[in-house]
């Protein structure tokens, strides 16, 4: 939006040489993952930047899958047990838990999650495929399984994956595409927004990369596949795609020019495969996708500069590494362009970021919640979430949410006055009464979490120490100022350091701990009013 | 200047400057205020995402038969639409929008798309809200640019004392593309008007002179912003009213809250309101039961909450004081899919409601054929612009030269707006008919065109099944009386075209088969 070009340092991705201290690294697990915790940053500081990124680039083992938490009229799925192969019933509406359990998992697995850039990726993938509305949750965990699975993995390998997921065949009505009647939704969107991009129109059906004939031929090349036993209820037949030849055109594919004017032949059962080979044999698919990581992970503009330097290197990277991402992922966070000053902090967070970053920086572990009771706060997490305008299972549409695509923008998208209260009447509840679920009140553990903090008795140390794990930059002295006027208003530091002391040294007091705890919400609910903290 | 100020202002704020905006210099030539301050008309924007499938919201009875052998799986049976004059009815869930249409609160514009239909989702509802023409991308809302002319500096120093109020409120939570200025939106997404909460917003530290600093002065400003509206938007909320019992439903609530805003005095002039779920490409209606369905449902939600909104505007004597105007980014094809649904299309009607509206039709009913493309949509009739055009002029009193610059776009004046003090309702010449012949037809490679006009600007031209245009045979001033021209197609493959001619307000869209 700005007219002003600022330079971030351009270097074709040449490694990052500079100093490797907590501000580095918590701007890597800030971009990388949600939120900043402690122990994380314990561990990789030492490490040096190199085995760092490498670390949060390691495959790591799935996580278990979703389980029935409280519904006791599942027959075959007892509380305690998971749901994923389990049919649905008659007359007894399954869906309904499954769908809350489905939540609160995702939300568990990030929460859960460390040392990890997965769960990040997969928000990349869910934005990139932009399904919705998948009603049966085994469907919608088996699609999202496939983004965790191909997280990091191959982006071809996971294209053909997702081409014939029985979620995507469904969302764009690839399983209503036949040989009599082609649809071409899923094609149109696989050139424009799932491969290689819409460029500039450049004739009459010529979008630069492709035309509406490429479309349609590439409609017709992916006929025959279908989905049944949606809504089944036995359990032999589970929700699958499947190949009906006979819905299948069998005839030759013109492409355009743009693909070299080459012909698909039949290939049957496999011909989607020769179909997304085609068109990963162009090296704009590396560009368009790397764009995408670039948004997603470095900053919303992406400068004349930095297009030839930054993400033309990305696209060589993915295509010598036959469109692996890890090796990408790696060049972009080791970068010297990853850790410019410039970069750290201009992104807006999005309303996953801004919510799981609170709950894995602070978590609940402290508490000895029952199943259903994590569970329950779990899902409240995510309606947060969706009430901030990111429901994670329903993007807005099939090219995602408005803030990685749409100009002038981007993350800008995320705010405005409605939701900026969204954002603001959680860390206001938070910092009151914490979450009330049938009687029991869920917060933070604040006064555990400072003592995280080095030499937190000193009110200054505490405030640095708070506002540097959760703010990407530092604050003017003027701001940590007023901060310390939130904690210990009109007092001397040494009042901060009496009363505090005297809380640790009796913890079990309870009107010390009121006190305490009291100036220290204060406190918390002034940084994160702070507009600084929307920013990552 | 200092630092902190200029960066607000030039900096965290804007902007792709005017010199980047293909409509940038006639911006600069109308700086002047438009907007007369005392003017306290509304337009609430209905927008219907997913592109409406217009030939199941209203539909043209004469083309019955040939529906039935192009859609039969969408339609429904006769003896149940609710018809009204001009041979047309509307779907039988639509009993909202019918009585608008019976208590002549509703003007109907049949046929509205642009040339060069675009049938992306996204590109064409950029279309719809830019404004702009098909072959260019314009960054800013058509709505946007009429506030961006008289206010360049907001959001800096808004609200203020000649400007108390949000100038425009998206209802939800995100704000409107209509409403986008060159750099900051001028819609204030509100989703419940009762509930708005006053948020901090940290100091005002000098900002840095990097995209650090360019985004944190744009929070800053948000929240600054979202408080000194929001206290002032709940006060006018919580002292209106509402009269009428609305339905239960998120659509209905908006508009409620619409009215509540309204009825409290707010002086804001644009509301936009939105109800999705209309790409209906599967189980738009349910087999075997036609009239029932995706698209009934929508039918029955948009036209009860709309039928209790103007209800509720009239009980509280506002009904002159707002126009509605519903909008989605094209219609769907004439012919069904084989899921029961309909794919991307071109054209589709308009609805504007209230007691300012020229209640009736305008256009003529599509003409579908038995033999219609798989690709072929409505055709072209009416240019939203010529109504967005008609909407700034007639009901935000703009000169006709300011609303040539707001659009970038020569519009036609169009007789959708009557009495209310509109000053420009009564100029319009009557809508003829054009008398149109067209033949040979089928043709090889030409075709003669007769026509009538009362004289003046007329257009001709050769559009495809996609809404393409292929050619504008003339555009020009012509004589009253009677015409003819020779269109040549020898460059056109063989299958079906749409003619379209349009002199001043009156229309004709005729198909053109070429074998």
């Amino acid at each position: 939006m700005g007219q002003t070009a600022f330079s971030a340092t351009l270097t074709d991705l040449a490694p990052y040489q500079g100093e490797w201290t907590a501000a580095q690294l918590t701007h890597l697990l800030r971009r990388t993952g949600y939120g900043t915790l402690k122990s994380e940053v314990d561990q990789l500081l030492d490490m040096g930047m190199d085995a760092a990124v490498d670390a949060l680039l390691a495959d790591q083992q799935l996580p278990s899958p979703p389980i029935n938490y409280e519904f006791a009229n599942d027959p075959n799925v007892p509380i305690g047990e998971t749901w994923i192969n389990q049919p649905l019933v008659d007359g007894v509406n399954v869906n309904n838990y499954r769908r809350a359990s489905l939540r609160a998992w995702m939300i568990d697995v990030i929460r859960k999650e460390r040392l990890s850039i997965r769960e990040t990726m997969v928000l990349f993938w869910t934005n990139h495929f932009g399904i919705a509305n998948v009603n049966q949750p085994q469907v919608r965990y088996d699609y999202h399984s496939l983004l965790q699975a191909y997280a990091l993995g191959n982006f071809r390998d996971l294209i053909k994956e997702i081409t014939i997921n029985p979620a995507m065949l469904s969302f764009l009505n690839g399983n209503q595409n036949n040989v009599n009647s082609p649809n071409e939704n899923y094609s149109r969107e696989l050139l424009e927004l799932f491969t290689i991009g819409k460029g500039p129109q450049i004739g009459e059906g010529d979008y630069t990369n492709y035309t509406e004939d490429d479309v349609r031929a590439l409609a017709r090349a992916l006929t025959g596949w279908r989905t049944r036993y949606f809504g089944s209820t036995d359990p032999n037949n589970m929700p699958e795609s499947f190949f009906d030849a006979n819905r299948h055109d069998t005839t030759d594919k013109q492409l355009s020019y743009h693909f070299n004017d080459d012909i698909i032949s039949d290939g049957g059962e496999l011909e989607y495969q020769q179909v997304i080979d085609r068109i990963f044999e162009e090296d704009e698919v590396a560009r368009f996708i790397c764009r995408k990581l670039y948004r997603h992970f470095v900053y919303y503009k992406i400068s004349d500069a930095e297009e030839t330097e930054i993400i033309e290197a990305m696209a060589q990277i993915m295509i010598a590494n036959d469109y692996e991402l890890r090796p990408v992922m790696a060049a972009l966070l080791k970068s010297e362009h990853f850790y410019d000053f410039d970069n750290r902090g201009p992104m807006i967070k999005n309303p996953m970021q801004f919510t799981m970053g609170l709950l894995r920086t602070f978590g609940y572990d402290h508490l000895e919640a029952d199943l259903r009771q994590d569970r329950r706060i779990l899902q409240a997490y995510f309606s947060r979430s969706a009430g901030m305008d990111m429901d994670y299972f329903n993007p807005p549409s099939v090219a995602g949410w408005e803030a990685y695509y749409q100009a002038p923008g981007f993350y800008r998208i995320w705010i405005n006055s409605s939701t900026l209260q969204e954002r603001s009447r959680l860390t206001n509840q938070l910092t009151a009464n914490g979450f009330n679920l049938g009687g029991l009140r869920f917060n933070f553990d604040w006064l555990g979490w400072i003592q995280g903090i080095p030499n937190s008795t000193d009110p200054n140390d505490l405030i640095q120490g708070i506002t540097s794990i959760l703010l990407p930059r530092d604050l003017t002295e003027g701001q940590l100022a007023n901060l310390k006027e939130a904690l210990i208003p009109g007092l001397p530091d040494f009042e901060w350091t009496v009363e505090y002391g005297m809380y640790l040294e009796s913890p079990d007091d309870e009107d010390l701990r009121a006190a305490v705890l009291t100036k220290l919400l204060d406190l918390f609910r002034a940084v994160f009013n702070l507009a600084e903290f929307q920013l990552v | 200047m200092n630092r902190r100020n200029f960066l607000r202002t030039g900096g965290a704020l804007s902007l792709p400057l005017f010199a980047h905006n293909p409509l940038s210099a006639h911006l600069a030539r109308s700086l002047s205020s438009l907007v007369n301050p005392d003017l306290d008309r509304v337009l609430v924007l209905v927008q219907l995402n997913g592109g409406n499938d217009g030939l199941n919201t209203i539909i043209p009875l004469d083309q019955y038969a040939n529906l039935m052998a192009v859609r039969e799986n969408l339609m429904i049976p006769e003896n149940q639409l609710l018809a009204i004059d001009h041979d047309l009815a509307f779907h039988p869930s639509a009993t909202g929008m019918h009585q608008l249409y019976q208590d002549g609160k509703m003007a109907t514009v049949q046929g509205v798309a642009y040339p060069d239909q675009n049938r992306s989702h996204f590109r064409s509802t950029d279309i719809w809200t830019s404004a702009s023409s098909a072959t260019e991308v314009i960054n800013t809302g058509w709505l946007g640019r009429f506030y961006q002319a008289d206010h360049p500096d907001f959001p800096q120093d808004y609200p203020n004392e000649d400007c108390p109020h949000p100038f425009a409120i998206a209802v939800g939570n995100q704000v409107s593309q209509t409403c986008q200025g060159v750099g900051t939106n001028f819609s204030m997404a509100v989703s419940n008007p009762f509930n708005l909460l006053a948020l901090a917003g940290g100091d005002d530290t000098p900002l840095p002179e990097d995209p650090y600093g360019e985004e944190l002065g744009f929070l800053r400003t948000s929240i600054a912003q979202a408080n000194a509206y929001g206290e002032l938007v709940q006060s006018f909320a919580e002292q209106g009213s509402s009269l009428v019992e609305y339905p239960d439903n998120r659509f209905a609530s908006q508009l409620q809250n619409v009215a509540y805003m309204i009825s409290g005095g707010l002086r804001t002039n644009v509301y936009v309101v939105s109800l999705g779920g209309f790409d209906t490409h599967a189980n738009q209606v349910v087999p075997g039961t036609p009239t029932t369905g995706a698209h009934a449902e929508l039918m029955t939600e948009l036209g009860d909450a709309l039928a209790a909104f103007q209800e509720d505007l009239t009980q509280q004597g506002l009904e002159e004081k707002v126009l509605t105007m519903t909008f989605s980014e094209f219609g769907r094809r004439i012919r069904s899919n084989e899921s029961f649904g309909s794919d991307h299309g071109t054209a589709a009607p308009l609805f504007l409601l209230g007691s300012c509206v020229q209640a009736g039709v305008l256009g003529e009913n599509a003409e579908i054929s038995p033999d219609a493309e798989v690709n072929e949509g409505v055709a072209l009739q009416y240019d939203f612009r010529d109504i967005y055009g008609t909407v700034f002029e007639d009901w935000f009193n703009l000169e006709p030269a300011t609303v040539n610059d707001l659009l970038g776009h020569e519009y036609v004046h169009l007789p959708i707006i009557a009495g209310c003090d509109s000053p420009n309702s009564t100029n319009d010449g009557p809508i003829r008919d054009l008398e149109v012949q067209l033949w040979p037809n089928p043709t090889s490679d030409l075709a003669q065109i007769r026509f009538v006009i009362d004289g003046g600007l007329t257009n001709l031209s050769i559009i495809d099944v996609l809404g393409r245009q292929l050619q504008t045979v003339f555009s020009r001033n012509l004589p009253a009386g009677e015409h003819q021209f020779e269109l040549n197609l020898s460059n056109y493959s063989k299958g079906t075209y749409f003619v379209r001619l349009q002199a001043g307000a009156s229309v004709a869209s005729r198909r053109l088969i070429k074998r």
